[in-house]
């Protein structure tokens, strides 16, 4: 890719970005009860662990620990997050990617665009949200004081919405061979939903599943960013630095493999 | 609402019913991906209670407790995921669009027509789950159950699942008076997973407001305990749905004299 290109695609995104932020910044209560539907979940769990630990119940790990990682995940889990496959399968199966396809950019900058503005808005919306959770509880709070940290939590944030991004990528694109992928995007939702850490850190989950969510994708984009925050040694964190570049490269890659695969079938309105 | 009404309604319900099965049978492959996908959100749903359960064995009636009330909690989300929410997660978008039009028109209840036309059988997939988790649930714990303790749980069941509709529904009306509230469905889905998880595992300010306020737990948890032990009055159950039901036919009301077709 040559400097120019770089730029136009520079300049496209920055003006994408804006055009999104000015839409919605019109649909205020839209984002701030999708933020609040995003942070109702950790909320229950945080309630019913407490509970439960208040009742006697001892899971593998400490009150604090737990507290913080709730606290924590409807950021992480929304700064991760993809929505892209959804309107990506609509435009190709109505013939909307023509438009794209004529333009001297990334047909994909659209989407990137409107991923990275929403993410700004509702950080705006859902940190005072966060906040609000976190005061009456900051004694059992435990967040680390060491900026490397702070800078490897952000490294594992943006490698994980990469890959999520890849895997929206992936399974709108299935579109090029499937009338409907609905039900497999229900599917990667569900997997995303238990296996990501989100709904229960894998760290409580039973000892004998330890081998297989170390090896699956999904416990990257959300439980090992908080991991990097939560973890007693930073030198724990190499191996698991490891398997999450891994998981990115292999999603790029199958993304941009699938897409130019499906390029070729598409054929335009009606494809 | 007069008893013609209530035949053409009646009719127009069953057709829709009918036409919703049609349309699944055409797109069976889907169909199928949706059954499936529903009972894994099922299992999705279950795994956390089940996990939470599994460290608390200091008291070991936490264990039937926490499966009669994932039972439960299956059955009723399976119901209102099949008959209601489908409508209501279309609602925003409907007035909005002005599609409310269409519904207003018809001869038949407006807020029936715009809410409980979109009908998802494959949900009821759910249901059946459901039941066979409380039928394992007794069968495994040897529990003793009493048939008017099962009439007390199913008619809980019922008013506690209209209960938590009406909520629901409540809260998506808001959009007669904002530009987009969509989300508001993804909130009234998230906070009715509370009933999933027995109720003693929450705060007791917390307890009140999921039976009263927003009432998640009357759909799980609260059944199920009357299960266990049917000492609340019956009385109560339609007290609680004439009350909810009221209060939504009042929004309802109040944010129709709002709406003015598509440019509202």
């Amino acid at each position: 890719m040559s400097a120019h290109t770089v730029r136009r695609n520079g300049s496209v995104l920055l003006s994408l970005l804006r055009q999104e932020i000015q839409m919605i910044a019109q649909y205020r209560w839209w984002m701030l009860a999708m933020q609040a539907s995003i942070i109702v979940v950790p909320l229950i769990s945080l309630l019913v662990w407490r509970g439960a630990m208040a009742h006697g119940a001892d899971p593998p790990v400490t009150r604090d620990y737990l507290t913080t990682y709730l606290v924590l995940v409807s950021v992480v889990t929304m700064l991760t997050s993809s929505w892209t496959a959804k309107f990506l399968a609509e435009n190709i199966r109505l013939g909307h990617l023509n438009a794209w396809l004529v333009r001297p950019c990334s047909t994909h900058l659209a989407a990137a665009a409107n991923n990275l503005a929403e993410k700004v808005a509702k950080l705006a919306t859902l940190l005072p949200l966060v906040v609000a959770l976190a005061v009456p509880l900051h004694r059992d709070l435990q967040l680390p004081t060491d900026p490397a940290r702070w800078v490897l939590f952000l490294w594992a944030l943006a490698m994980g919405a990469a890959m999520m991004f890849s895997f929206d990528i992936i399974v709108g694109s299935l579109v090029f061979w499937w009338d409907d992928v609905t039900a497999v995007e229900r599917f990667r939702q569900l997997a995303m939903l238990l296996l990501s850490g989100a709904v229960v850190p894998l760290s409580v989950m039973p000892a004998a599943w330890g081998p297989f969510l170390r090896g699956q994708p999904f416990g990257y984009a959300v439980a090992f960013p908080i991991q990097t925050l939560l973890a007693p040694q930073a030198a724990d964190l190499r191996g698991g630095l490891a398997v999450q570049a891994a998981w990115v490269l292999l999603a790029l890659a199958t993304a941009r493999l699938v897409w130019i695969r499906g390029l070729r079938r598409y054929s335009g309105a009606g494809a | 609402m007069n008893r013609r009404t209530l035949r053409v309604t009646a009719v127009v319900w069953i057709k829709l019913i009918r036409q919703a099965v049609m349309r699944d049978l055409q797109f069976r492959s889907q169909s199928w991906l949706h059954l499936m996908a529903s009972v894994g959100e099922l299992v999705v749903g279950i795994l956390p209670v089940l996990i939470l359960t599994s460290y608390a064995g200091s008291d070991p009636a936490i264990f039937p407790a926490s499966a009669l009330t994932v039972g439960v909690f299956a059955v009723t989300t399976g119901l209102m995921d099949c008959f209601v929410s489908p409508g209501l997660r279309r609602f925003d978008s409907a007035i909005r669009t002005g599609e409310l039009d269409l519904a207003l028109i018809r001869p038949v209840p407006t807020f029936f027509y715009a809410v409980l036309r979109w009908i998802q059988p494959t949900e009821l997939g759910r249901c059946l789950t459901g039941t066979t988790i409380l039928v394992g649930a007794a069968l495994t714990f040897d529990l003793d159950l009493k048939p008017a303790a099962i009439l007390v749980m199913i008619v809980w069941a019922f008013a506690g699942a209209v209960a938590y509709c009406t909520f629901w529904a409540d809260l998506t009306l808001l959009a007669f008076w904002v530009r987009s509230i969509e989300p508001v469905n993804e909130l009234a889905a998230a906070w009715r997973g509370c009933g999933q998880y027995p109720r003693q595992f929450f705060p007791r300010t917390v307890q009140v407001i999921l039976v009263s306020l927003a009432p998640a737990a009357l759909s799980g948890s609260y059944p199920a305990e009357q299960l266990l032990d049917p000492s609340v009055a019956l009385l109560f159950a339609p007290v609680i749905v004439i009350v909810s039901g009221s209060l939504t036919a009042l929004i309802w009301r109040l944010g129709l004299v709002r709406y003015n077709s598509a440019s509202s």
